[in-house]
């Protein structure tokens, strides 16, 4: 270990004993959860948001999780999509149930 | 580099943890001997900190990470010195056309310092001559490492360190020879 190394070391050790090093921990960990919180909140409500702006512009917004080119079940024009799904609606329900 | 990876893909705190612990206390040695004030060391360190936990995803691997992030720590503190001193001179290009004229300097003069010496001489050399020789002596970093990280040519990078080299052996004298 040459003189700089040692130096760093003195001043590794002045930062530790001086307890700056756990004040900071605890700020920088606050820090980061700030920012994951945003970052989780961005990645809830963003999607979202911009389905809004699309709709508000006329446009019609992809639901999540609905495949592109995949057909959409539109109960005011009464056609049933054959979709593979077994959700409410599906005509087998009413079958079911008679 | 597991840490790093376990990190990014948990955001474990004890991953945090073993980073910081890690490298802290150097970030924060390196600050203080650029910036020359504990509480602008400090905060350097915290901002730092949150620079390289917000870039992680970016370290690429091909550099060691240790570089990687005295990189990020050396160029926070010149940009920091630039921004607040005024000091628009650090590390700008008239070393690269500069001839090299200057006898090289023995690295023992260097480290044969005591360490208080080391220090006393540090806080009286110029911001960029200090990072400089923390880079080659401290860090152990390679000529093209230093070259990468301050964005200069590997001969402006020799020249440079050279020059350092010289201004502290001036100091050494001027500051330590009269003593007995």
């Amino acid at each position: 270990m040459n003189n700089f190394q040692k130096l760093q070391e003195e001043q590794e050790e002045h930062y530790y004993s001086s307890g700056g090093g756990e004040n900071m921990k605890k700020e920088l960990t606050g820090t980061l959860s700030t920012f994951r919180f945003i970052g989780d909140v961005i990645d809830v409500y963003l999607p979202r948001v911009v389905d809004m702006f699309i709709a508000i512009s006329g446009g019609n917004s992809l639901e999540s999780g609905r495949k592109p080119g995949e057909e959409r079940n539109d109960p005011a024009s009464g056609k049933i999509s054959p979709d593979k799904g077994k959700g409410p609606g599906d005509s087998n329900d009413i079958n079911n149930i008679r | 580099m597991n840490v790093i990876h376990s990190y990014l893909e948990t955001q474990a705190s004890q991953c945090f943890t073993i980073l910081y612990e890690r490298y802290a206390g150097k970030i924060y040695s390196k600050c203080i001997s650029m910036l020359r004030d504990e509480a602008l060391a400090q905060d350097a360190t915290q901002e730092i900190f949150t620079k390289i936990f917000l870039n992680l995803a970016k370290f690429s691997g091909k550099s060691r990470f240790s570089t990687w992030i005295y990189s990020i720590t050396y160029n926070y503190c010149i940009d920091y010195i630039r921004r607040t001193k005024k000091k628009k001179d650090i590390f700008t290009d008239d070393i690269e056309k500069a001839p090299d004229v200057i006898d090289d300097v023995p690295d023992e003069e260097l480290l044969e310092l005591e360490v208080e010496q080391l220090k006393k001489v540090l806080s009286e050399l110029p911001p960029d001559d200090t990072a400089i020789l923390l880079m080659k002596y401290q860090d152990g970093m390679s000529i093209k490492e230093i070259s990468e990280t301050l964005e200069k040519t590997e001969s402006a990078v020799k020249m440079r360190i050279k020059r350092a080299k010289e201004k502290a052996k001036m100091l050494k004298s001027e500051l330590f020879s009269a003593m007995p």
